[in-house]
């Protein structure tokens, strides 16, 4: 090991310039001691570690002169390094315990290691006290470096070529980091793109958008036709309409709205559906949101429902509580006590004298709770902070592509049952003998969902013909 | 009954369906790739919903609780504390002085969190962890059907979850059985990730053919009156 006379760091024998602060390594050609390592003075005649005898030249392994480590001072042309080679004569004296081979080698080079194997050269400059027992290096001989975190840095490692793979994955790295990715949000990226890849593309799209317009179309206009056929009804909303059915007449209900505008299509049908099923069995009902737009969406659902029964004077029933803020703490709270969270409904009067208010404490205590949600989050609000706390019962709305993720809820028991998109609501309908929006739009869902399903399986041919007739290409 | 297309009266209402069907229509036209209407259409839809969100918390939400501090002041004072909460994240933007919009924030986080976490944990995490529990839950399939269901749910977890195991342990023999375990379920794992997605992408399918079906009905039934009856 060399010392750093600058900062003190320990450096690895043949270092030049110190690892931690670059300065240049053993100015006055320091001797290092055959015993321990240490660096001496030229003209010391004991080893400041150890104690041996350097000015006999004495030492346990190495019966000649101490050499000197060398170091060319700054300006002078550098001598090529010469491996040194142990000298005739010199006795490798046998040690009892050596390194572990792959301490061995984890010290040695590899470009070294079979010519000291074969005990021609000595590991490096300034290693005085090599030997060697049967290839395992002495512990006690040389000065042994923590092998944990050597560094490798002043080690050549020899350039191999990359992999057709390492090739492959550099490319691909290098054209993704060549891209401009703002250009695609500069306005009209999106037709220079297009008008790279080919017309066909805009053929492709205007093909698929006409398919799906005829195919939709057509059974709207019929308002029918054969795929408007009745199926099975799916359990889950056989177990909403049970629930629904479990409510005793003149009991107050709650549907919370929580959805938007984008999905209105998919869930007022749902809405309409529940709501028509409440006022046919006489019961009270209020809606809130904890979604801005939930609450026009909640008036527009009641318009319409109390325009088709033609019966004005179920308004009176109904309560619209408006929009909600605060999230879950807003649906706890509502939990805990309506009064004391909402003093007067969508439109400014307030709810004092209200008959559908009369009496109510909180919505944890109704005979049921309706939530309409556009994903599984704003169901799974109700569900923690309503359905479980206060074991209310829970039907939930939601879009056919939420429907899946609320079976393991109505498995454990915290939803009665799921009413999922058009189709649910085409079902439920049926149920309740009143025909609507779901069951007049359900022939042009099928239709739609066919299409769409042949669309995607023609594409997927398609494709897969176009990937083999590449391979047998030129 | 099909008739011909008719345009709504041009009254409030009226005009109101009438913009909203030429909305309607500018959205749909992005199926045929972006332009410069349906774009437009956007901006205005958001923008428009933006708007109502503000203008709803306004008259909704800060008038009515204002005018009650106003009307009875003694009796509402504890309003006031929640004004000066809300105060207080207003100046968060400012500077030196958004240190002390910390305080509603932490509330509002605190009380967030504390109820999510407890909510998640008896609303989500126990009833579905104890769901293939022999008589839990409700009896919605019969307890073969649970059974079978909780072996399918129990593969397809653990299938999914190996497949993502890129180490395979070490050459021993031990590591060399679990690297060959974690390929071979790894892969049954694979088949319930595409039967998965396959499911998701054929229910997306539905819910926006469904909200299409909507439009469609409210292009031709509510704006041009095409099919009566």
């Amino acid at each position: 090991m060399i010392f750093c006379q600058a900062c003190g760091t320990t450096n690895r024998e043949g270092s030049r310039f110190c690892n931690q602060c670059g300065a240049r390594l053993s100015e006055t050609a320091d001797i290092a001691c055959p015993r321990c390592g240490a660096p001496n003075a030229p003209d010391a005649p004991h080893c400041q570690k150890c104690g041996l005898d350097l000015a006999r030249g004495r030492n346990d392994v190495w019966e000649g002169p101490l050499p000197r480590v060398e170091v060319p001072e700054e300006g002078t042309p550098e001598a090529p390094e010469q491996p040194r080679r142990r000298p005739e004569g010199v006795p490798l004296r046998r040690r009892p315990h050596g390194l572990p081979p792959w301490l061995d080698s984890a010290e040695q080079p590899e470009e070294a290691s079979s010519e000291l194997e074969a005990g021609a050269l000595l590991p490096g400059e300034g290693e005085l006290a090599l030997e060697r027992d049967e290839g395992e290096w002495s512990g006690e001989a040389i000065p042994i470096e923590p092998v944990v975190g050597v560094p490798y840095r002043a080690r050549e490692r020899p350039e191999q070529p990359p992999t057709p793979e390492e090739q492959k994955a550099a490319d691909l790295f290098a054209a993704v980091s060549a891209e401009d990715v703002f250009a695609s949000l500069q306005p009209g990226a999106e037709e220079e793109q297009s008008e790279r890849a080919g017309r066909p593309e805009t053929w492709l799209r205007v093909l698929v958008a006409l398919t799906l317009l005829v195919a939709v179309i057509v059974p709207v206009l019929l308002r029918g036709g054969p795929l408007s056929a009745e199926g099975s009804v799916p359990a889950p909303v056989a177990a909403a309409a049970r629930a629904i059915q479990q409510v005793p007449p003149g009991a107050t209900v709650l549907v919370a709205f929580e959805y938007d505008a984008g999905l209105a299509g998919d869930l007022q049908p749902v809405a309409e559906a529940v709501i028509g099923e409440f006022l046919s069995r006489d019961l009270h009902i209020l809606t809130v949101s904890t979604q801005p737009e939930g609450a026009a969406l909640a008036e527009m659902a009641l318009e319409r429902v109390l325009r088709a029964r033609g019966d004005a004077g179920a308004r009176s029933r109904v309560v619209n509580l408006g929009y909600l803020t605060g999230g879950q703490a807003a649906i706890r709270a509502l939990a805990v006590s309506i009064p004391s969270v909402i003093r007067s409904d969508w439109e400014g009067r307030p709810l004092a004298g209200n008959p559908a208010v009369a009496g109510l404490g909180g919505a944890g205590t109704l005979p049921l709770v309706v939530v309409l949600g556009r994903d599984l989050l704003a169901v799974q609000a109700w569900i923690e902070q309503l359905g479980a706390p206060f074991n209310t019962p829970l039907v939930a709305g939601v879009p056919a592509l939420v429907e899946p993720a609320l079976v393991p809820y109505q498995t454990a028991g915290r939803l009665q049952g799921v009413v999922g998109g058009l189709a649910g609501a085409a079902a439920f309908e049926r149920l309740a003998g009143r025909p609507g929006v779901g069951v007049r739009s359900l022939a042009a869902v099928r239709a739609g969902a066919w299409a769409a399903g042949l669309l995607a399986i023609t594409a997927n041919i398609g494709f897969a013909l176009g990937r083999l007739l590449r391979r047998r290409g030129p | 009954m099909l008739t011909w297309p008719t345009l709504p009266p041009p009254t409030v209402e009226g005009i109101g369906v009438t913009v909203a069907a030429v909305l309607t229509l500018a959205v749909l036209s992005a199926a045929l790739g972006s332009n410069r209407v349906s774009r437009l259409a956007f901006a205005v839809l958001v923008g428009a919903a933006v708007g109502y969100a503000t203008t709803l918390a306004w008259w909704l939400v800060l008038w009515p609780r204002i005018m009650r501090l106003v009307r009875d002041p003694l009796r509402e004072w504890p309003l006031l504390v929640w004004f000066a909460l809300g105060l207080l994240l207003v100046v968060r933007g400012l500077g030196a002085a958004s240190a002390v919009s910390s305080v509603p924030l932490a509330f509002l986080v605190g009380v967030g969190v504390a109820l999510a976490a407890a909510g998640a944990a008896l609303g989500t995490g126990l009833p579905l962890a104890l769901v293939p529990w022999p008589g839990y839950g409700a009896a919605v399939q019969p307890a073969w059907a649970k059974a079978l269901n909780t072996l399918i749910v129990a593969i397809g977890t653990t299938g999914v979850l190996l497949r993502f195991a890129y180490t395979t342990g070490s050459q021993s023999r031990l590591g060399r059985l679990w690297g060959g375990l974690a390929r071979n379920w790894g892969r049954i794992g694979y088949l319930f990730i595409l039967i998965g997605f396959g499911t998701l992408f054929a229910t997306a399918i539905i819910s926006l053919v469904g909200v299409l079906v909507s439009r469609l009905q409210f292009l031709l039934v509510d704006w041009l009156l095409v099919v009566r009856g």
